[in-house]
């Protein structure tokens, strides 16, 4: 994973106007929620699954890009349990966005757990950029400094659209 | 003070995974005075050097030398970025151990 975001960090510094310092950060950030990512990709599964990411960079139109998916139990379902105790049940787009909030966690300990995920959407909507999280029945979206998120649950479906967490994120460069 | 190359007692895995390795090396060297050490770890991949990183650090010398955690709380540790040091000073301040069961 970290060599993963290392190759990715490394195609980015070569195209990206933004200092080391800046690029550093980035890694920070989606290091933290590659492993968290990664940590719902191994949650309730007998073998821990590979979490797999790409990405690229365009300089000629200022973005970076990265995804990373893994086949988990996914955000809605890892934090069920803390989203019913507050009302949060409407569905699983709000779920993600749920979790995605300050101070929100499945972890035992809340302090342990330090909100990569709030984070990240505090990054896209400083950088106006772009954050697209599809988990188990919702997806949830960051565009123009605006969270939206929505259900993908339909009548034909008997599981989950993705038992797993596809997370895509566009960054300004 | 002692000063310890971090980057060169862990390798490229999971982030927790690699703590818990840090943690472990540490305090294979039973020599090693912690009152006064600091940790380098500027050549660290800053995809690494996360909070899952230091948790996993701190967890594990709750649960394998207790007595040591007070310590290892103190540890000093050097990052190539200002953020990171700052990041790192406010996740140990922040940690709590997990019981072991």
């Amino acid at each position: 994973m970290v060599s993963d975001i290392s190759e990715w960090a490394a195609s980015v510094q070569q195209d990206t106007t933004a200092s080391e310092e800046e690029v550093a950060k980035w890694k920070l950030q989606i290091g933290e929620v590659t492993t968290i990512g990664f940590q719902h990709g191994i949650g309730g599964l007998t073998k821990p699954t590979r979490l797999l990411l790409a990405g690229q960079s365009k300089n000629d139109q200022k973005s970076v890009q990265l995804a990373a998916i893994d086949y988990g139990r996914s955000i809605p379902a890892t934090i069920a349990t803390v989203a019913v105790s507050r009302g949060i049940e409407d569905h699983d787009g709000k779920r993600i966005g749920f979790a995605c909030k300050r101070k929100v966690t499945s972890k035992r300990l809340p302090s342990n757990q330090r909100a990569g995920l709030f984070k990240l959407v505090e990054t896209v909507k400083k950088n106006e950029g772009r954050l697209l999280i599809l988990s188990g029945n919702g997806l949830f979206h960051v565009l123009g400094g605006r969270r939206c998120s929505r259900s993908l649950s339909s009548a034909t479906t008997t599981g989950p659209v993705l038992q797993g967490t596809l997370t895509v994120l566009n960054l300004r460069i | 003070m002692t000063v310890i190359d971090g980057n060169r007692m862990i390798g490229t895995g999971f982030p927790p995974d690699e703590g818990v390795r840090l943690a472990v090396n540490l305090l294979s060297k039973t020599d090693l005075d912690w009152t006064e050490l600091t940790i380098d770890l500027t050549r660290g991949d800053a995809a690494m050097l996360i909070s899952a990183f230091f948790n996993s650090f701190l967890q594990t010398i709750y649960e394998q030398a207790t007595e040591r955690f007070d310590e290892a709380r103190k540890i000093q540790w050097t990052l190539k970025y200002q953020f990171q040091n700052e990041s790192v000073r406010e996740w140990i301040y922040d940690f709590e151990p997990a019981a072991v069961h």
